[in-house]
């Protein structure tokens, strides 16, 4: 592993901020810079998943990584542009709930991990998931519920689908504090995910990509 | 413990409950009694909407709120608005002089007709006879500070109406030979700071970029939240008999922080205070919400310094492994799931009752409740029934 990817792995932040500024000074590509914060991601993703880290480290890898695009904002247009996407992911909280941290970190652990994110935001009906859905045409729905009120608001929003007779084209994630097996039965979603690098396990397991 | 769940059985709006403390009590009053429970949920799990409403909060969106911005619809329940209140570069300030920074930057921050308090007077003027002579009443007399003592004067009297109804529900309980659950409450200081303070995302990078003053901030809380909930449970005359705190545990759970964050900046403050109650014979009844499957350990040892002085209400916890390595020293309370509740079916809620209990009877100090605060607001009624009557039919050895 180079230098850089476990600097940011082991989350040395004052050490990673000075390599990043260093390589831009040096002219070096920024799409090679990105593609190793990517893979310092997926391992940061796997140390979660060992309980070797929690979350305040996908925090902070979160804080990093905002640095790091701060300090590469002038070439990062173009990098975006080009950058080549695993797949789509439509997210929001569903109508009720006005809950956002779990859904944050969920959508940058995707982002971060090559997906394009789409957050719809907290308190989204039913007929906008629907609407957006149809417009955006992602591959995954990722809904998000902290109060056990959103139940049947998730529950309403995939009946809604089917209605309109988008179900069948997507894969659907829940998560939430209250969430758990039975909730993806009676919500007829497909899995749920109980931290943000689940959500990433997910995404690449559906979209192919690792 | 409860939120809405008697005020969803009676009929009302969210936005009812929590503008009509009597429809409040009466929904309690109502629903309650029939179940035959040991304990019955306070009212307090529910705020009064009309308190925040004349202090502008705006840590909370809620049904029926006057400034648009914090308004929900009515049958919405009441939801937190995380923020970072207080800015990073502010610990020096608030370790500096915490009650004035508080009164003076925070308190406007969560509530802004209490914008007034900026001006307050600052450390050495109150130091200072001379300039408390002046000071004080050159405040109070602005006319903008006049205003606001109105604002604050009129959430006064709803906070009254609210506490009576309360008190009155309590009584009336108390007659009908139902305990309320709890009275008092407190709170870990590391959730004071990481909802009201700092915020979630603040508070964790506080961890790694500013630990030491994040720690002393911590301290900073405990002599008073102790003290502070002592002397609540001396001048409570209504259901004096009842030493339970209920402390609601939120940032420390599994996943949250790592086992070494937990230890050193969640845990110490936390037990420091439920020493305290213990000392001034007080039961607390902290209630892990979450899992805290990794903290086990660190359960276990507080348990058994302090045996039976206390109950553990559990969540997503394994109540079994709980109860097997410390249900000999502590209460064990838990762990029916919210999603059971609401989804499930009654025979789904005999069979989940009957496993807790025979996991965890061995040796009595076993409670059944809610995993998730109790009976949750969209609880179908038959699953409730069918929880009660499972304690009965298996409860009894």
């Amino acid at each position: 592993m180079g230098e850089f990817i476990k600097k940011i792995v082991d989350l040395d932040e004052s050490a990673v901020i000075e390599m990043v500024k260093n390589k831009v000074e040096n002219n070096e590509d920024p799409l090679k810079i990105l593609d190793e914060v990517k893979e310092a991601m997926k391992q940061i993703g796997e140390k979660f998943q060992n309980k070797e880290y929690f979350l305040p480290d996908l925090i902070l890898s979160g804080e990093i990584l905002r640095q790091i695009l701060e300090i590469l904002e002038p070439k990062l247009k173009e990098v975006q542009a080009s950058e080549k996407k695993k797949g789509k992911v439509l997210l929001g909280t569903v109508a009720g709930d006005i809950h956002d941290i779990g859904k944050d970190v969920v959508k940058f652990m995707l982002d971060a991990n090559g997906f394009e994110v789409l957050d719809l935001g907290v308190d989204v009906p039913a007929n906008q998931f629907v609407e957006k859905v149809k417009e955006f045409k992602p591959q995954i729905l990722a809904l998000s519920g902290f109060l056990t009120l959103s139940f049947d608001s998730m529950k309403e929003t995939i009946e809604k689908l089917k209605d309109a007779g988008l179900r069948e084209s997507l894969k659907i994630m829940i998560g939430g504090g209250t969430v758990d097996d039975s909730i993806v039965e009676y919500v007829d979603a497909d899995a749920y995910g109980e931290s943000a690098v689940d959500a990433v396990n997910l995404a690449n397991k559906w979209v192919g990509g690792d | 413990m409860s939120m809405f769940y008697h005020t969803e059985q009676a009929g009302y709006t969210k936005k009812e409950a929590m503008y009509e403390p009597q429809k409040l009590a009466d929904a309690g009053l109502k629903v309650y009694p029939p179940l035959n429970l040991d304990m019955v949920p306070p009212l307090l799990g529910v705020f009064p909407g009309a308190v925040m409403d004349h202090l502008g909060s705006q840590f909370f969106k809620w049904p029926g709120a006057e400034d648009p911005k914090c308004k929900l619809d009515d049958n919405l329940p009441f939801q937190w608005v995380e923020g970072e209140y207080m800015k990073e570069n502010e610990y020096e300030e608030i370790l500096t002089d915490p009650t004035g920074f508080l009164i003076r930057k925070i308190i406007p921050r969560h509530h802004k007709k209490l914008n007034g308090f900026m001006m307050f007077l600052g450390l050495s003027s109150l130091a200072n006879a001379y300039g408390t002579m002046i000071g004080i009443p050159a405040f109070f007399g602005m006319p903008s500070i006049q205003e606001m003592l109105k604002s604050i004067g009129q959430a006064a009297m709803k906070l009254f109406e609210y506490i009576k109804a309360s008190n009155q529900y309590t009584k009336q309980m108390k007659e009908l030979g139902f305990p309320v659950h709890f009275n008092l409450s407190v709170q870990a200081p590391y959730d004071i700071v990481s909802e009201s303070l700092r915020g979630m995302r603040g508070t964790m990078l506080d961890m790694y970029h500013h630990p030491e003053e994040l720690k002393a901030l911590l301290k900073l809380l405990v002599p008073d939240s102790l003290m502070s909930t002592v002397m609540r449970a001396k001048l409570n005359q209504i259901n004096p008999e009842n030493n339970l705190v209920f402390i609601p545990l939120h940032r420390g759970a599994d996943g949250f922080m790592s086992n070494e964050q937990f230890e050193e900046f969640y845990w110490p403050t936390l037990t420091a205070i439920m020493e305290g109650l213990i000392k001034n014979d007080l039961i607390p009844c902290p209630f892990f919400e979450g899992g805290y499957n990794d903290r086990l350990e660190y359960l276990g040892e507080f348990a058994k310094k302090y045996p039976g002085k206390m109950i553990y209400w559990f969540d997503k916890t394994d109540i079994f492994r709980a109860k097997e390595l410390f249900g000999d020293h502590v209460a064990i309370k838990g762990n029916v799931p919210g999603s059971l509740m609401a989804t499930g079916t009654p025979q789904q809620m005999e069979e989940y009752v009957k496993k807790i209990i025979e996991g965890c009877k061995e040796g009595g100090g076993f409670i059944v409740d809610g995993g998730v605060s109790g009976i949750i607001d969209e609880a179908k009624p038959e699953n409730i029934k069918a929880m009660i009557d499972a304690v009965f039919k298996y409860g009894k050895y």
